[in-house]
């Protein structure tokens, strides 16, 4: 979800690093502002149940072990 | 102090005289797969583990006077050539340098890993023959070739420093299972011998209570794998590059599961009973664990699909009996085999150090231990603000729209 940024730098950059994946404009900043959002990278993970399960500020290194079976487990989790 | 330590060298020069093997190995470590300061001393110097280099073997009937029904054995038929390696003495030797059918195997077993594995101990032609170098790696036996000196990683049978670094040894499919139910399987089958020329407290567990579930490994560097309980017992198949775990607690509740790895169809079979070999001093005494079989599921270009009975296993295809081993012994099928897949039974920390990559089969991951892994602030679980955004490409995205689904927010910006 981008942060309060015009669609052209959006769509640029996504373009410019073949970025695939849904991306959101968060326009007027009301979500992040309601997802206590105040830095930029942050990661919210939320359940099948639409719960909030944790929150990660700052950057990761998603490709490691910890971060790859962090997503397999999102993706495993039952209903 | 000085005086202890004097008690331990000599005691260990004396252990490593008494092997009449290598007192200190001529490994060459110039050629390494991996750090070679994680390869750490077990203890014992080279050979103090003495593997068993000329194996006698006595009937079942012999056996019988001194391994209890339920204690598990390394069972392992080629040719037709049927031999059962009871825990009991293999926990003291490690390896079992053996010719079966013809073919020389390496018969292994890891206490610290829980792992039974046999490998063809011929390589490119060569005959090897294998010996304890004393070390641990990952918390698994280090063997090494007596030809070479090169060290292997028994789990994976290959090896990682020496001459011949990279190298890989060919497992053969063996299942750890019951005496009895071995016996019953294979009358006419023999049992390794103690008469194996050491003296060693055979029935007895040096390792008392090192399997319980949640305690650590042994001499293991880093943190284990925290997807599922370090001392879990686990069904590890690998096939090609796919790797995959099978927890017993879920095979203990199915008895059988079906899955397809790689391009092969299989069954992984578990049958209650057999006694752990690392839980009370007295092997006879431990607690029961059950047993495990893998096989391709595949008969004569039919796939079957199996059930459980009180006795073993039946497929609904045919109707024909099966046992833990794969044998059909009633039915239309009778006298047919399964093609056994090579598989081990072992933890889990040890299959997850060996398989980083590997997948879990059936069981709900831990997510806490996950989260706490990758520094993930618990939220506590309640209701997410609901959204609807437009999205890059001009549709609207609802978070109510992924219901049901896990989701991952990013929040981020070009700058």
């Amino acid at each position: 979800m981008n942060l309060q940024e015009t669609p052209s730098t959006v769509a640029a950059w996504a373009r410019e690093r073949n970025v695939t994946i849904p991306i959101l404009l968060d326009a007027d900043g009301d979500v992040s502002r309601r997802y206590g959002v105040i830095a930029t990278p942050t990661v919210v993970l939320i359940d099948r149940r639409g719960r909030l399960l944790g929150r990660i500020v700052g950057p990761r290194d998603w490709s490691s072990p910890a971060g790859q079976a962090l997503i397999a487990g999102l993706l495993a989790a039952p209903e | 102090m000085r005086r202890w330590t004097l008690v331990v060298l000599t005691m260990t020069s004396l252990m490593a005289a008494a092997a009449g093997e290598a007192d200190t190995l001529r490994t060459d470590t110039s050629k390494a797969l991996v750090p070679i300061e994680e390869i750490v001393s077990g203890g014992p110097p080279p050979d103090g583990i003495p593997a068993i280099d000329r194996p006698s073997f006595v009937t079942p009937a012999d056996a019988a006077r001194w391994i209890a029904p339920k204690e598990p054995v390394l069972a392992l038929e080629i040719k037709g050539d049927a031999r059962a390696y009871p825990l009991q003495i293999l926990m003291w030797h490690e390896i079992v340098n053996d010719v079966l059918g013809g073919v020389p195997v390496a018969v292994t077993f890891c206490p610290l890993c829980n792992s039974g594995i046999v490998f063809e101990r011929v390589l490119d032609g060569t005959t090897l023959d294998f010996g304890t170098s004393g070390k641990l790696y990952r918390s698994d036996l280090v063997m090494y070739d007596r030809q070479s000196h090169s060290l292997w990683a028994q789990i994976e049978g290959r090896a990682i420093v020496g001459a011949r670094a990279g190298a890989q040894l060919k497992p053969i499919p063996a299942s750890t299972l019951s005496f009895e139910d071995w016996r019953t399987m294979h009358p006419a089958g023999t049992v390794l011998s103690r008469d194996t020329g050491h003296s060693r407290n055979y029935g007895f567990n040096p390792y008392e209570s090192y399997d319980q579930p949640q305690l650590g490994p042994f001499l293991f560097r880093g943190r284990p794998d925290p997807r599922r309980p370090p001392k879990e017992r686990v069904v590890g198949i690998k096939l090609g590059d796919t790797a995959r775990a099978y927890p017993w607690p879920v095979l203990v509740e199915r008895r059988v599961v079906h899955d397809r790895l790689g391009d092969q169809a299989l069954v992984v079979f578990y049958q209650p009973g057999t006694l752990s070999a690392l839980d009370d001093r007295e092997i006879r005494r431990s607690r029961a664990v059950g047993a495990t079989g893998a096989f391709n599921r595949t008969v004569e270009g039919r796939t079957l699909t199996f059930e459980a009975t009180a006795a073993g296993f039946k497929d609904r295809e045919t109707g024909s009996t099966w046992t833990l081993l794969g044998h059909a012994a009633k039915g239309p099928l009778a006298g047919r085999r399964l093609t056994a897949l090579p598989h081990v039974d072992a933890f889990w920390f040890a299959w997850a150090a060996f398989h980083p990559a590997t997948s879990i089969y059936g069981v709900a991951t831990d997510m806490d231990a996950l989260m706490r892994e990758f520094s993930v602030t618990p939220s506590g679980l309640k209701a997410a603000p609901g959204f609807s955004l437009k999205t890059l490409d001009g549709k609207t995205t609802a978070l109510a729209d992924h219901r049901g689904r896990s989701v991952l927010v990013y929040f981020w910006a070009t700058w």
